[in-house]
């Protein structure tokens, strides 16, 4: 009896400290409201969304880091996440707890202060899951809202997860993963609508987003990338190929309050052969504008018709505002597999700029931001053509950052070239629908590329000897740009010119985002290293050396501070 | 090499590659003494395998139970440490490491111990290898009469391998009981399959009148012992004694019987055919009156049967290379990288290590829980042979 009162007595006094001194004691969680993520631009200390604002800026106005002192910068600690898959995440930050969803495996909350680990859900993805997605039991995060964590499989079911405990509230299967339908993006979560769409371009689905209910799981609409007959735009597929057409949207969206539109930039239609689906096949490789309500497409922008390259479109799009060509411009900004950065308006999909910021040898865009290809640089039947960006893209998936302090953007760049050929496919459920072969003829390399946006130039580029394809960048209010390198280095680049002012070597190569945030008062700096996903799978001669032989999976958080 | 697999459910064929990578160590005259000092001998058994072995000791199983009377005889406790035997090549791997000091029911083979030459296997306990488990209805003892229809095996046995290729159709499943479960729904008639677990699952079984044969083709039957360490000579030699000894008790013979341990005999022609079925439900706890039976046909075809060869299997002619090269881009080339050059993180295939067949098994059954599908129900026989031949085709890189 004593022991019972002793503890009673100790859990009083402690419900009471934390009471008194708030945070201080404890890492609590705090409700992510709808308020909380739409002012996220003026909350530097949390990182509460995928891209850290729905305008999916990764930009963090912290400066206690700067270019000042960042050479000072050092592992502040460092966590075994017990995991050999690609890393692919970013993670968030609500108020010290740091939600790390580590590959397919497992989700983790973490004190940011003392990398105490807070709870750890247990995902259960079938075995055989990856035999139908094209790059591994990777994840690109969780998302938050209200006290719950989202989370989608790769065997397509929505998690809801309790913040508090990471207890399972309720899942939800949303899809058939045997017929290629897989989740990989960290959800979009609008107005208590959380929203997904679905990878499997490679596989032959039809391309879909979903917005749920964030209480019940209950569809509340559904929006089909690739019309269906009787639909408009299903005249673009010739010989009948819209029923695999492809088209996934398998990237986090934007949003844009004002508007009411989310931003989803969409994928390759299916076979690559592209002689299988004469036509636009629209809207594949799109930046499409679906109004958050109801699903509904307010307007669209193909980049690449009747697509002959794998030049997917499903790059994050950038909510900006700044001057183009002089006016203020409320604008998204996109930077394509094709190598060219386009500057859209954000309400009517007007293409109003663009600059290549990549190397690319295939032709260029006209005035009206249509692709004008020289003809031997276009794949065929039997037609070997080799050409630059890669099917990896001039940008990759990884994600851009936009400094809107300077205008300035950094961008993920890979220098690579591929040959390659179509030939005759046959949809057949399991395997890919690809129809086409080739080859990556050497090694690719990378850089961090700036570009300000407000006069439409390149700025400068730092060079990485292997691609910068999958580790997305992060600007931050100190003048710095951070990106991951397949080496495994974290390095922070000066936005002025492009000068390395610090580096630091992770266990492994980096395929995920950097993300910033405050706790205890401090700037903290955090990279989950784990090298994987698409690029050493689908590379091959690609991946240079130096890579293949030396760089090791698995999975580690670092979490950085200034001493 | 492939005709090693799976001898046992045990002995993987992953173990070809380790064994490879190791050395053969020094012997090592010290293990009983240090045994003793630990009082304990550590047997790698399956949690869940009867006959062999049940962690629930309800009944414990033959293996264990032999197992116990050894240690007794050296005056040793018996410690256990639970593995999945199906994945053999890591519980081999355990027997490597050190996790434990015995393996049981490895043949004692001499092919067997080539490959894994790190091991070494004591005089048998039991003659075991693989019998013709025969539905209630099958129509015919004799198994080259289901050459078309299909002969369910235990996927990478022996068995397996062999009725590949001898042309027969075969059908693959994932351990015996998986079998049994097939014969039940009427899927098949007729198997080759681990003797011992195929006496045990019709007896525990009774009511769906299954027949288990006790004559076998030689090539199926192996004698069985403990899996040792091969340094560790003094303790082979102790076990033999244990094991003389209880044979000479008549210990051994009463556990057989125990578990229905009925040695597997050579087929030979001239044996008349018997009709006895195995019944079960006897009532005895653990004693499955095992199965006894005819055997059949005097002209079973030779091993290696001259219609099957490398060509004959796997055609290499330019339009299959052609079609497995389409092929492995639809299925293989998201995992193994373009043309068959990885990227690194995953096996190179142009550098797998065995033959057109071991890599035939491996791209039908998976290795699931490690990333590795199992292309049995995406792919056609024909189209998986088409994929090997076009890998096999492939330059090595130097
Ligand atoms: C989803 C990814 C994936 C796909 C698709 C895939 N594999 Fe594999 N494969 C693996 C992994 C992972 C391993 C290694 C498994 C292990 O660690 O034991 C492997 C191992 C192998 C091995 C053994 C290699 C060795 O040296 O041990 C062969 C042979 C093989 N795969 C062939 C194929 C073929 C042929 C195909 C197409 C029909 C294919 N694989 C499709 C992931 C894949």
């Amino acid at each position: 009896m004593k022991s019972r009162w002793a503890l009673f007595a100790s859990a009083a006094t402690t419900a009471l400290l934390v009471g008194m001194a708030g945070q201080a004691l404890a890492a609590e969680w705090t409700a992510v409201t709808d308020e909380r993520l739409q002012s996220a631009e003026k909350n530097a200390d949390d990182w509460l969304i995928y891209g850290r604002t729905y305008s999916s800026l990764r930009y963090s106005p912290l400066k206690e880091i700067n270019t000042e002192n960042v050479s000072k910068l050092k592992p502040k600690f460092q966590i075994a996440l017990g995991s050999i898959e690609g890393q692919e995440l970013t993670p968030v930050v609500n108020n010290g707890i740091m939600i790390v969803a580590v590959s397919q495996e497992r989700i983790d909350a973490i004190d940011v202060k003392t990398g105490e680990r807070l709870w750890r859900h247990e995902i259960k993805v079938p075995a055989d899951a990856t035999q139908f997605t094209c790059c591994g039991k990777i994840t690109r995060g969780a998302s938050l809202y209200g006290d719950k964590v989202y989370f989608a499989t790769l065997d397509s079911r929505l998690l809801a997860i309790d913040a508090k405990d990471g207890k399972l509230v309720w899942e939800k299967t949303l899809a058939d993963y045997k017929a290629g339908y897989t989740l990989t993006m960290a959800p979009t979560i609008v107005k208590g609508k959380v929203m997904v769409g679905f990878s499997g371009g490679e596989f032959g689905i039809v391309g879909q987003i979903l917005a749920l209910d964030s209480e019940t799981g209950n569809e509340v609409w559904k929006h089909r990338t690739i019309p269906q007959p009787g639909e408009p735009g299903y005249d673009t597929w010739g010989k009948d190929s819209a029923k695999y057409g492809g088209g996934a949207a398998w990237l986090t969206a934007s949003y844009d309050a004002e508007t009411n539109l989310t931003f989803w930039g969409t994928g390759n239609p299916a076979p690559w052969n592209a002689d299988m689906r004469p036509g636009d096949n629209l809207y594949s490789n799109s930046l499409i504008a679906l109004d958050a309500d109801t699903g509904k497409q307010k307007w669209y922008f193909q980049h690449v018709p009747n697509d002959a390259w794998d030049w997917d479109s499903m790059n994050e799009a950038l909510l900006i505002d700044t001057k183009i060509k002089g006016k203020d411009t409320k604008a998204v900004i996109q930077a394509h597999k094709n190598g060219y950065l386009y500057t859209f308006d954000r309400a009517t999909g007007k293409c109003l700029q663009t600059v290549a910021f990549s190397p690319l040898d295939w032709g260029k865009l006209d005035e009206n931001c249509k692709m004008i290809v020289k003809p031997d640089k276009r794949p065929g039947v039997d037609k070997k053509a080799t050409f630059c960006p890669s099917y990896f893209g001039g940008k990759g998936w990884a994600h851009m950052t936009y400094n809107p302090e300077n205008s300035m953007v950094f961008i993920p760049t890979t220098d690579m070239c591929v040959t390659l050929h179509h030939e005759e496919t046959t949809y057949k459920k399991g395997t890919m629908y690809l129809g086409a072969g080739g080859e990556i003829p050497e090694p690719g390399k990378g850089m961090l590329t700036a570009v300000d946006v407000s006069n439409n130039k390149v700025a400068w580029a730092w060079n990485n000897p292997s691609p910068l394809q999958s580790g997305s960048a992060m600007a931050t209010g100190g003048g710095l740009a951070f990106v991951g390198t397949f080496e495994g280095d974290l390095v922070a680049l000066d936005q002025k010119d492009g000068k390395e002012l610090w580096k630091h070597r992770n266990p492994s190569g980096i395929v995920g985002g950097v993300i910033s945030f405050n706790a205890g008062g401090k700037q903290h700096i955090a990279v989950v290293s784990g090298y994987g996903g698409a690029f050493p799978l689908w590379a091959g001669t690609g991946v240079p050396p130096h890579i293949k032989n030396n760089v090791n999976p698995g999975a580690t958080l670092t979490v950085y501070a200034l001493d | 090499m492939r005709n090693l697999h799976r001898i046992v459910s045990a002995a993987a064929v992953t173990l070809a590659g380790f064994a490879a990578g190791l050395q053969s160590g020094p012997v090592d005259a010290g293990t009983l003494e240090r045994l003793k000092s630990y009082g304990k001998i550590t047997l790698c058994a399956d949690r869940d395998l009867l006959p062999h072995s049940s962690s629930a000791m309800d009944p414990p199983g033959f293996d264990v139970e032999v197992a116990h009377e050894v240690a007794r005889h050296l005056e040793l406790e018996l410690g256990f440490q639970w593995v999945a035997a199906f994945k053999g090549h890591r519980a081999i791997r355990n027997l490597y490491s050190g996790d434990c000091d015995i393996f049981m029911g490895l043949p004692n083979d001499k092919d067997f111990l080539k490959e894994a030459f790190r091991l070494d296997v004591t005089e048998p306990y039991y003659t075991g290898g693989f019998a013709v488990l025969l539905s209630k209805d099958a129509p015919s003892t004799n198994l080259e009469d289901y050459k078309t229809k299909g002969v369910a095996v235990d996927i990478m046995t022996v068995p397996d391998f062999r009725l590949f290729e001898r042309g027969f159709e075969r059908k693959l499943y994932y351990g015996t009981a998986k079998v049994v479960e097939a014969m039940k729904s009427g899927e098949v008639q007729a198997a080759l399959v681990p003797a011992l677990e195929a006496g045990w699952l019709a007896h525990t079984h009774g009511e769906l009148g299954l027949r288990v044969l006790d004559r076998t083709e030689k090539q199926y039957i192996y004698p069985m012992g403990f899996g040792l360490r091969k340094k560790e000579q003094d303790l082979k030699q102790a076990i033999n004694e244990a094991l003389a000894k209880i044979e000479a008790s008549g210990r051994l013979k009463e556990l057989r019987e125990k578990y229905g341990v009925v040695d597997l005999k050579p087929e030979d022609g001239s044996t008349p055919e018997k009709k006895a079925a195995v019944e079960g439900g006897s009532g005895e706890k653990a004693a499955p009156t095992q199965v006894a039976e005819a055997k059949v046909d005097a002209a079973a075809p030779a091993a290696g049967s001259a219609a099957s060869s490398l060509e004959s299997d796997f055609p290499s002619d330019p339009a299959s290379i052609k079609k497995g090269y389409s092929l492995y881009k639809q299925a293989c080339y998201k995992c193994h990288g373009p043309n068959g050059v990885s990227g690194g993180t995953r096996p190179d295939v142009r550098m797998f290590a065995g033959d057109h067949y071991e890599m035939f098994a491996i791209v039908q059954a998976g290795i699931v829980d490690r990333g590795m599908p199992a292309w049995n129900d995406y792919l056609t026989e024909t189209e998986m042979k088409q994929i090997v031949v076009y890998i096999k085709s492939l330059p090595k890189p130097e």
